[in-house]
């Protein structure tokens, strides 16, 4: 039973963590119906400058890491300029061009920052004894509760400032939005660097606990994708809730049935969910 | 292109295939059936991305199928390398047509994402079942043909790979084919004129995954060596770089991507594995600026050969 | 029995009840024209007859058979065939190409024959694209795209034609080959034409009857010059600003 509850505490915290990354891509289907294959290595190179900026510039943890989401969200409006905006209605099209840009900035990690893991400094050391069964790593607890805030943040701003307002704008009509006034070029641009920080800050909250190596990345997007399909692509809500059944469904998984088919649930679920109800939990109804 | 040339450029290639075993050293022979493994994927993955607007991603995936079932027939049941590779063939062609038939009704996005699942289902399945398929230590099974020579299996390969770019040259330019063109065009119009559109990409899909299903498990007779390294996404990358770089949608886009990108793979691999991030900025820059490839860019300069088509 | 059969149709959009409880009918070889302000649920309802939505209540009865709960590509091969608002030719295909997408629609693979390459010449010929035989689509002007969609409709041996707004964006020229080629499709092919059209002074010249709906309801229907007159149809016209 005490396996049991670690098992899920884990799960939860996982799930948080796997909402978090998962939003960016969310966000960016949402509004722009582009699914970033780049998206876990936009993660993992904010988790290698916010180690290089610790590290090598000895920059405090804090700084490093809103250096790195900063450098990572023009990185993303870059992208949106430069590759995304040409392919414009042709949804196969951004789909391919993001593909190869996830290779390449593997293959450019590779280069740049070699094969082995790298890691930021701790935040917190030390572990809490938590509902006084089992210990768990102070890190994971600030991991899990920094995670929180930045849903909690985007979720302000989407749902109550002027900026959510035109997003959500564009998201449900482009034409309309348009007609109003809206800009929607610069609102794409606008989200995709914000799905795109949004991956960067998963990946400089997550990279103290898991190291980031080159190839890490597949894993994140591939997650990031089942939680988006889960919970209804372009659904915020869903992307929290699917976060959270992932994480629980797959240690228990991991736990109860072999740890190497940890992820094979994953797609598991993805595959059902596609068959079953392939708006996912939370998605929107079509006209 | 007028006719004769089509058909002098046709019989300079069969001379060049015939001539090559016998010329070439072991090393270039071997780079010469790999361009024909990479031809065989690119072609398929082209008819499915390039004329129906589905950007699969498991085309690898259904070569490792292939290659995997046709390896485990050798090696189980001792069926012959080339018998095994129909069963490979048609087992790819039922999961293919199972995928397809759970995920097309959805299209675009989902169809991406759901292949991407399949195959990374697949690879941890085959990484875990270690007793059966040796994991990553990859799988031993006999020669493409009784006997082990490179030559003959060029030819081999070589005669598959000009009967699989026959099929699909008579697919496209078949009412099948015009039927994939009028569904990538425009799903809503197609249908209003009595296309059944799932069931054409359902076709297209199945088409493409049993075509590659042949080419995996042909290679990895040849390879003599199954590891779950051929349904990664680095081989789909490399089929859809070629087919890019080449000419999404065209039907000499992919052989030409397939042969100038392994070739030049062999050239610069001294610089190590670094070939795969040239790759992909080549890629990256053709299809911002060149969406219709090599293919594309060659018929812009000599637009009178194409005039007649 | 009517040879189109439309009872008690409704199709609601969520809180939206775009076509309410329609009911009309149509024999084989009539022209008829659909009117209405904008939103009245005209392209709904033709969007419900070629099977794009399921509609929530009534029937619909074809040619003696049921329409209900058929997919569009069914629908056409019953002998329904379509034009869009705005036009939707496949554009990297040539006009030829798009003929024969028609013949493949209605007949499945027969592959290429003499006697369909004939076919598809003389109907590209009919709407008078037989010198843009081998040109890609996006390469025509409006009304020549308007006209392909019709050779396209037409290459599925439909019983109906269902028109959406064929002289929309078209100068008065134009207008006179488009009104001639609907004469046409009716006398030299024999097809039904169901026709909904903004520009009411040619739609006169050619319809025999005319359907008004307003709201998703249809207000009025009968012979164009009574029609015009009744009093409900002038209210729902002038309750709208533009037309």
């Amino acid at each position: 039973m005490d396996d049991f509850l670690l098992y899920l505490t884990n799960g939860l915290l996982l799930g948080v963590i796997y909402a978090l990354s998962a939003l960016g891509v969310s966000l960016i289907v949402g509004i722009m119906n582009v699914i970033n294959f780049a998206h876990g290595e936009l993660y993992v190179l904010a988790g290698y400058f916010s180690a290089l900026f610790a590290h090598a510039l000895g920059l405090p943890i804090p700084v490093a890491m809103a250096l790195a989401v900063g450098l990572v969200f023009v990185f993303g409006l870059l992208i949106e300029r430069t590759l995304i905006q040409p392919t414009y209605g042709n949804d196969m099209y951004s789909l391919i061009i993001t593909f190869i840009l996830s290779i390449v900035l593997q293959n450019a990690y590779l280069f740049i920052f070699g094969p082995y893991p790298q890691k930021p400094p701790n935040w917190v050391t030390g572990s809490t004894h938590l509902f006084g069964l089992f210990y768990y790593g102070n890190q994971r607890l600030a991991s899990f509760l920094a995670g929180a805030a930045v849903i909690a943040l985007l979720f302000l701003l989407i749902k109550k400032t002027w900026f959510g307002k035109m997003v959500r704008a564009v998201a449900q009509d482009r034409e309309m939005a348009s007609m109003v006034g809206v800009n929607s070029t610069r609102v794409n641009m606008l989200s995709f660097a914000l799905g795109c920080a949004l991956a960067a800050a998963a990946g400089v909250i997550l990279a103290p606990i898991f190291p980031v190596n080159p190839t890490a990345s597949v894993g994140i997007s591939l997650t990031a994708f089942v939680v988006v399909v889960l919970g209804g692509m372009g659904s915020l809500e869903g992307c929290v809730v699917g976060g959270i059944l992932l994480g629980v469904v797959q240690n228990l998984g991991a736990a109860y049935v072999s740890s190497g088919y940890k992820h094979f649930f994953g797609f598991l679920i993805l595959v059902l969910v596609l068959t079953v109800r392939p708006s996912g939990l939370f998605g929107r109804k079509e006209i | 292109m007028p006719r004769s040339l089509v058909w002098l450029l046709s019989l300079g290639l069969f001379g060049v295939l015939a001539v090559l075993p016998l010329v070439a050293g072991d090393y270039w022979l071997h780079t010469a059936i790999l361009c024909l493994f990479y031809v065989m994927m690119a072609a398929s993955w082209n008819l499915l991305a390039g004329y129906t607007g589905q950007v699969s991603f498991s085309h690898a995936a259904f070569a490792g199928i292939g290659a995997y079932v046709s390896g485990m027939c050798a090696i189980y049941f001792h069926l012959p390398p080339l018998l095994g590779a129909l069963v490979g063939m048609a087992v790819a062609a039922v999961l293919g047509l199972l995928l397809g038939v759970l995920c097309i009704r959805m299209g675009g996005i989902y169809l991406s994402l759901t292949t991407l699942a399949f195959s990374e289902m697949l690879r941890i399945v085959i990484d875990n079942e270690y007793e059966i398929t040796r994991g990553t230590m990859g799988l031993s099974v006999p020669f493409v043909l009784p006997f082990y020579s490179k030559a003959w299996a060029f030819y081999l390969m070589g005669a598959v790979t000009l009967g699989l770019l026959y099929v699909i040259h008579r697919i496209i330019r078949s009412d099948l084919g015009t039927a994939f063109r009028a569904v990538q065009n425009d799903e809503t119009a197609a249908a209003s004129l009595g296309i059944h559109v799932v069931k054409i990409r359902v076709a297209a899909f199945v088409i493409s995954s049993t075509m590659a299903g042949l080419a995996g498990a042909l290679y990895g007779h040849y390879h003599q060596l199954i590891t779950p390294e051929i349904l990664s996404l680095n081989l789909m990358f490399l089929v859809l770089a070629m087919t890019i770089i080449g000419g999404l949608g065209t039907f000499a886009g992919p052989v030409v991507g397939a042969v100038f990108l392994e070739v030049l793979s062999e050239y610069i691999r001294i610089y190590g594995e670094f070939h795969v991030l040239i790759f992909g900025l080549v890629a990256l820059f053709i299809s911002r600026f060149a969406p219709e490839g090599l293919v594309g860019l060659w018929r812009k300069r000599f637009p009178t050969l194409d005039a007649q088509r | 029995m009517a040879f189109l059969d439309v009872q008690h149709v409704t199709k609601r959009f969520g809180g939206l009840t775009a076509v309410a409880d329609v009911s009309f009918q149509m024999e084989q070889g009539e022209i008829v024209g659909l009117i209405g302000p904008n939103g009245a649920g005209k392209t709904t309802l033709f969007n419900l007859i070629a099977g794009t939505f399921p509609f929530d209540e009534g029937r619909i009865v074809f040619d003696g058979e049921p329409l209900n709960g058929l997919k569009p590509y069914h629908v056409c091969r019953r002998g329904i065939a379509r034009t869009f608002q705005i036009t939707r030719p496949f554009l990297e295909m040539t006009c030829y190409e798009n003929v024969v997408v028609g013949f493949i629609g209605r007949d499945g693979f027969t592959g290429e024959t003499p006697e369909r390459r004939r076919r598809a010449e003389e109907i590209l010929k009919l709407v008078g694209l037989d010198e843009f035989l081998h040109t890609q689509a996006r390469h025509l002007n409006l009304i020549n795209k308007k006209k392909l969609e019709i050779a396209r409709a037409l290459a599925t041996r439909p019983k109906l034609i269902l028109l959406d707004e064929v002289l929309g964006g078209l100068n008065t020229g134009e207008m006179v080959q488009a009104l001639d080629l609907i004469r046409a499709i009716r006398d030299r092919f024999g097809v039904t034409v169901l026709w909904i059209e903004h520009v009411m002074g040619a739609l006169m010249q050619v319809v025999e009857r005319l359907l008004v709906l307003d709201g998703g309801r249809l207000i009025c229907q009968g012979d164009p010059q009574t029609v015009v007159r009744d009093p409900r149809v002038i209210e729902a016209y002038l309750g709208e600003a533009d037309d």
